[in-house]
């Protein structure tokens, strides 16, 4: 090998880039050269000083969530039916950090902005992770469940035993619907989460059951005397509705 | 989320926090509507050319472009380097390049796409072949405007310190 080519190559050597031959080629020129290991000396000494320094721009504190809450925007604008964008997200974004931060940003955002159903199906999505959903009591029997709430929340939210129609009782959590509280009771079909949230009805709140899907996700709402509900799920229409006839019987 | 490493290559290329921040934004935006071309591997390497295009637009819509074509070696003599006092010991130079602040500076000076392939090969170790994917040039170029950033940064840092022995 002569110099010009060992000049050529030397970056390509410095960054391991050059094939095992030619690298010992390069080994060799360097050992006979004392010009181009000079200048390959050079090159180290530059590499060491930029590693060692502290180069590297972290992001601002404050960009992820302004980064996380823009593609919502957007999401909403492009309307609801692409629930599949949302997972996109979290892909990119490495699950747990962004589930974290979602939570953030959607209790973040004011309450007039989005339905109720948007909203539950937001804490349905934020309370879900690859291990699970998030459950802070877990119990398949309701009654552990239901005195649990006892001091956590100022109501007695109504826990079934649907096991007989094939809904598995996992727990329950307390929530949030906008900027209300509510308790989330987790059930699992299969494979699909269901969570039904309840939360003292407010006098806007809309009065008739409706169901709606939302970015993917199948929401059926009701009210009573003075609660309000929201089943959501990704199973399909047919067994949330079987699900939430079997949970309001009386 | 590849934030950091988007937002550092953001910073070096707009050489400005605002901008940098205004790329991210926008990158991510594109990013998450073009997720569906997104196939390989590399996210990280996706994700970053997204970033960079999202730099190359703003740079451009901001007049910056034109700007940034007179900022090579012989427009910018190193004046802007606050700090840079007279330093006389070997000591003292050996400490200079050891200064994060001067060195940035000496970075920011090298035109954009020398700056850029040095940015994505010594601060975020990508390999030519991602670097190739995500300037969109060819391996042989990646390594000759390595070689020739490198070259560059060099003769700046000497000139630097030269210029403070004096």
């Amino acid at each position: 090998m002569n110099c010009a080519l060992a000049l050529r190559m030397l970056n390509a050597y410095l960054d391991a880039e050059l094939d095992a031959t030619t690298a010992v080629e390069m080994d060799q020129h360097l050992a006979s050269c004392p010009a181009c290991a000079d200048a390959h000396a050079r090159g180290m000494a530059l590499r060491s000083v930029l590693r060692a320094s502290p180069l590297h721009h972290a992001a601002p504190p404050g960009l992820r969530k302004s980064v996380l809450r823009n593609i919502g925007r957007q999401e909403r604008a492009e309307s609801g039916s692409r629930s599949i964008r949302w997972w996109q997200a979290l892909i990119l974004g490495g699950a747990t950090a962004v589930m974290g931060a979602l939570g953030g940003f959607w209790l973040a955002q004011p309450g007039g902005l989005e339905s109720l159903p948007e909203l539950a199906v937001a804490q349905h999505v934020a309370a879900l992770s690859p291990a699970g959903p998030r459950i802070d009591v877990a119990s398949s029997d309701r009654h552990t469940v239901r005195p649990w709430f006892q001091g956590r929340v100022d109501f007695a939210p109504a826990v079934r035993d649907l096991s007989a129609q094939g809904f598995e009782l996992l727990g329950a959590r307390v929530d949030h619907v906008g900027s209300r509280q509510a308790v989330a009771i987790v059930y699992r079909l299969h494979s699909h989460v269901i969570d039904v949230f309840t939360w003292r009805a407010a006098r806007t709140d809309a009065p008739a059951a409706r169901e709606a899907t939302i970015r993917g996700f199948n929401v059926i709402s009701w009210n009573d005397a003075d609660m309000s509900y929201a089943a959501v799920s990704d199973t399909d229409r047919s067994e949330l509705e079987r699900f939430t006839s079997a949970y309001r019987a009386p | 989320m590849h934030l950091d490493s988007a937002y550092n290559l953001a910073r070096w290329m707009t050489r400005d926090a605002g901008l940098a921040r205004d790329a991210v934004q926008d990158g991510c935006l594109r990013a998450f509507r073009a997720f569906d071309q997104m196939h390989g591997p590399n996210a990280r390497g996706w994700f970053l050319a997204v970033i960079r295009n999202a730099c190359l637009d703003l740079l451009r819509e901001r007049r910056d472009r034109a700007l940034e074509e007179e900022y090579d070696d012989e427009a910018h003599g190193g004046t802007e380097f606050a700090g840079s006092g007279a330093a006389s010991t070997p000591e003292e130079i050996v400490a200079r390049a050891s200064d994060a602040q001067w060195l940035r500076g000496c970075i920011e000076a090298l035109p954009r796409e020398y700056r850029e392939v040095v940015v994505l090969r010594e601060l975020e170790e990508m390999s030519y072949k991602e670097i190739s994917a995500i300037v969109d040039i060819p391996i042989g170029t990646v390594m000759s405007r390595l070689s020739r950033g490198r070259e560059l940064l060099q003769r700046r840092m000497q000139v630097e310190q030269k210029r403070s022995q004096r």
